[in-house]
């Protein structure tokens, strides 16, 4: 019944280097000094004014990724019910902004009734622990 | 060996996947975070989720008609409480949620896409 998100990924059609592949390059872990040291380049330089590998598909024909990062992290800080994702929030018993919604989601294939991505309480478990544990709360 | 197959035939082995729960930490092994410390998962995540949410914005604002852009944008550089937020999208944005599931969907598979790579492990 529950729909699945493993499917295609439906940016093909647009023929570009999608732009997550510089957020993957730089979130992993693979060791890859030179790539990290070139976005840390990049995000020193105000305006993308680097000339760094990473940084010059993030400015193909586009604008400046500023305004949409800020509106992006607006976005996160928005509560998840509001929206209608409720059935995050059900689970975790407590209000439940859209990012922090959206990190439970990365550790889920599925949607629920309401098209929204499924959470699982294994999901919230894990992630509020590795977050209680940056905070300093004993989990 | 012995405890080790009591162990698994307990289903207390510690499982990336549990067959009852959604729950996998691939998308942590496509990144090779799946022993990191969990300052570093959380710090991964939340930079995920910040990335999907800005290509989520991307996607908002190219299908926006230009008068609207500018007024969406305008949004997120004053104080905006979460209601009118919540008001312009359901107004001007009804396919949010499938922008966001749309989004989410890339992330991943790109993600695993990418650890699939031989140089990338």
């Amino acid at each position: 019944m529950a729909e699945s998100l493993r499917r295609e990924d439906p940016s093909k059609e647009e023929g570009h280097p999608t732009p997550f592949m510089e957020h993957i390059e730089r979130l992993g872990g693979n060791g890859d000094d030179k790539k990290e040291s070139a976005h840390q380049q990049t995000t020193e330089d105000a305006a993308g004014e680097s000339d760094s590998s990473i940084g010059f598909i993030e400015r193909l024909g586009e604008e400046p990724p500023t305004k949409e990062k800020k509106a992006g992290k607006r976005l996160g800080g928005a509560s998840a019910a509001d929206w209608g994702w409720t059935g995050a929030a059900a689970i975790a018993g407590i209000p439940l902004t859209i990012g922090r919604a959206l990190e439970y989601a990365l550790f889920g294939w599925e949607l629920d009734s309401n098209g929204w991505p499924k959470i699982d309480k294994q999901s919230i478990a894990h992630v509020d622990k590795w977050h209680n544990k940056v905070a300093g709360v004993k989990g | 060996m012995l405890i080790n197959g009591i162990i698994k035939w307990l289903g207390l082995r510690d499982s990336a996947v549990d067959e009852n729960t959604l729950f996998s930490d691939e998308i942590l092994r496509a990144f090779n975070l799946h022993d990191a410390p969990d300052e570093a998962k959380a710090e991964f995540l939340q930079s995920a989720s910040e990335a999907i949410l800005t290509e989520v914005v991307k996607k908002i604002k190219a299908q926006l008609p230009e008068d609207k852009r500018s007024e969406f944008l305008q949004l997120f550089d004053r104080p905006t409480n979460d209601e009118e937020l919540a008001v312009f999208f359901k107004t001007h944005v009804p396919n949010f949620k499938e922008l966001l599931v749309s989004e989410l969907t890339r992330f991943k598979s790109e993600a695993l896409k990418h650890a699939d790579k031989p140089d990338a492990q």
